[in-house]
């Protein structure tokens, strides 16, 4: 099994990039997505409230795989009218297809999260920020941002794992993460080993991801 | 309209296929379901067991298959089930051939994944039933069975039904991956029916629809339950 890393140790690090890059990268952007809508849902009520719902409800239902299927090869099917608005490039390409596919589908979970700590933070914090004088603005991006980020620090830090996961799938769609550069090694060599070298990656970068969160945690945990 | 054509059932249309898809689909969710909670039960008892060994076995357990991709879970399972089990039917009667279905595949994968962390939505309700209700059960000279199916059990429910709830809605959109290998599920199916019609916005579009309504479907059914299950317990919201 030593031997399938290090003959093709090129390619796994190269997997181990993409997979660690394109999640993290999915997250960040689904982050700041994620931020407007959770604030919909925990403050905003009529249409804008329902649209937020709507949004979340839709990309949390479907299978992330259906959702890439339906972004790579669905829109595919529109290339003319596609290539006619200057989308072509974005929709042709693999990456982007899955990269927009990981965004849609953290930024409905992120949104949750966010209005779930955003709906945790007790009134007397709200109260403190109008005897204060703090305009509403302020209170927000001062006092109530910071307290909702500590408080949804674990859950995005779950989140981020699960789509550390949730990459592999791009494998499905012609991605060379380590699942796409495990598979195509398979396909050379036969040999099940280049799967469970895959898992040890896997493993190995989760558990990492877990130890780093679990430090960033504990700064952020008076706060929470 | 030519989109409806596609979707009649019949010889023209993929309707009847994409039922039997849905069909499968749900199959494999309800057919897994019972497995995953009986092995998050015992995941939790291992990792709360006296025994080191089993101690340790129960961390590796959640570790290992909550960190792995549900796909490569899937994979790895697959071939070396059908590895293993093909040599030990070959070293006994030697020319025969064995493959696993990937319907069994999928069932055994899902359960592995969803028991991982199923065992914690048992904890945390263990926990909230409290020790005290199995110490009382003991001093009544309930045997640890006993006590557990008669006192700990319907108690425990009310408790574990948000968490296998969540878990169930995971599970039904896990089946999907079990397309990978071949099953003919409804993403498979889909993806048969694109082969040949090339019209891959509808047949998606139409799955992610159906995946919507399942999933929609089933939090409200968790909610109406979880409504139920508390009746007397706490205020109910109106």
């Amino acid at each position: 099994m030593f031997d399938l890393y290090l003959d093709y140790i090129d390619r796994w690090s190269h997997g181990l990039w993409l997979t660690a890059s394109m999640s993290t990268l999915s997250v960040l952007i689904g982050f700041l997505v994620a931020l407007p809508i959770g604030f919909v849902r925990s403050r905003a009520k009529g249409p804008l409230a329902w649209l937020a719902i709507a949004y979340v409800n839709l990309f949390r239902g479907m299978p992330l795989l259906v959702l890439m299927f339906l972004v790579y090869y669905g829109f595919g099917q529109f290339n003319s009218e596609l290539r006619a608005m200057g989308l072509w490039w974005f929709f042709r390409d693999a990456y982007f297809c899955g990269m927009l596919a990981l965004v849609l589908n953290t930024s409905a979970y992120q949104a949750e999260i966010i209005r779930g700590s955003l709906d945790t933070i007790s009134t007397s914090v709200i109260e403190t920020n109008a005897a204060l004088n703090l305009t509403r603005w302020t209170a927000f991006r001062r006092v109530l941002l910071p307290i909702a980020f500590a408080k949804a620090l674990p859950p995005l830090g779950n989140e981020y794992i699960l789509m550390v996961k949730a990459t592999s799938l791009l494998a499905i769609i012609t991605v060379f993460d380590l699942m796409g550069e495990a598979r195509t090694i398979f396909s050379e060599t036969l040999d099940l080993g280049v799967y469970y070298v895959a898992a040890i990656h896997y493993l190995v970068l989760v558990l990492a991801i877990e130890w780093t969160l679990r430090r960033v945690e504990a700064r952020f945990k008076w706060m929470a | 309209m030519d989109h409806f054509r596609l979707l009649s059932f019949g010889d023209h249309g993929w309707g009847d296929e994409l039922l039997i898809g849905l069909g499968v689909t749900l199959a494999l969710a309800i057919c897994t379901l019972p497995f995953a909670i009986i092995l998050s039960f015992l995941v939790h008892w291992a990792k709360v067991s006296r025994y080191r060994m089993l101690r340790s076995f129960g961390m590796l357990y959640t570790t290992v298959f909550k960190s792995l991709p549900e796909i490569l879970t899937l994979l790895i399972l697959y071939y070396q089930a059908q590895a293993i089990i093909g040599w030990l039917i070959q070293s006994v009667i030697p020319g025969a051939h064995f493959s696993i279905s990937p319907f069994v595949a999928g069932m055994i994968s899902l359960s592995l994944v969803i028991s991982a962390y199923g065992s914690e939505v048992v904890r945390a309700a263990l926990g909230a039933v409290g020790n005290g209700q199995f110490e009382a059960a003991q001093s009544l000279g309930l045997s640890p069975r006993i006590a557990f199916i008669k006192v700990i059990l319907p108690q425990l429910w009310r408790h574990a039904l948000p968490g296998f709830g969540n878990l169930w809605i995971i599970l039904l959109k896990d089946t999907s991956l079990v397309s990978v290998i071949a099953l003919s599920e409804l993403t498979h199916v889909a993806g048969l029916a694109i082969t040949t019609t090339r019209q891959p916005f509808v047949f998606y579009g139409l799955i992610a629809v159906i995946y919507v309504l399942l999933v929609t479907l089933s939090a409200t059914a968790q909610k109406r339950l979880e409504r139920r299950v508390n009746l007397g317990f706490t205020r109910t919201e109106t």
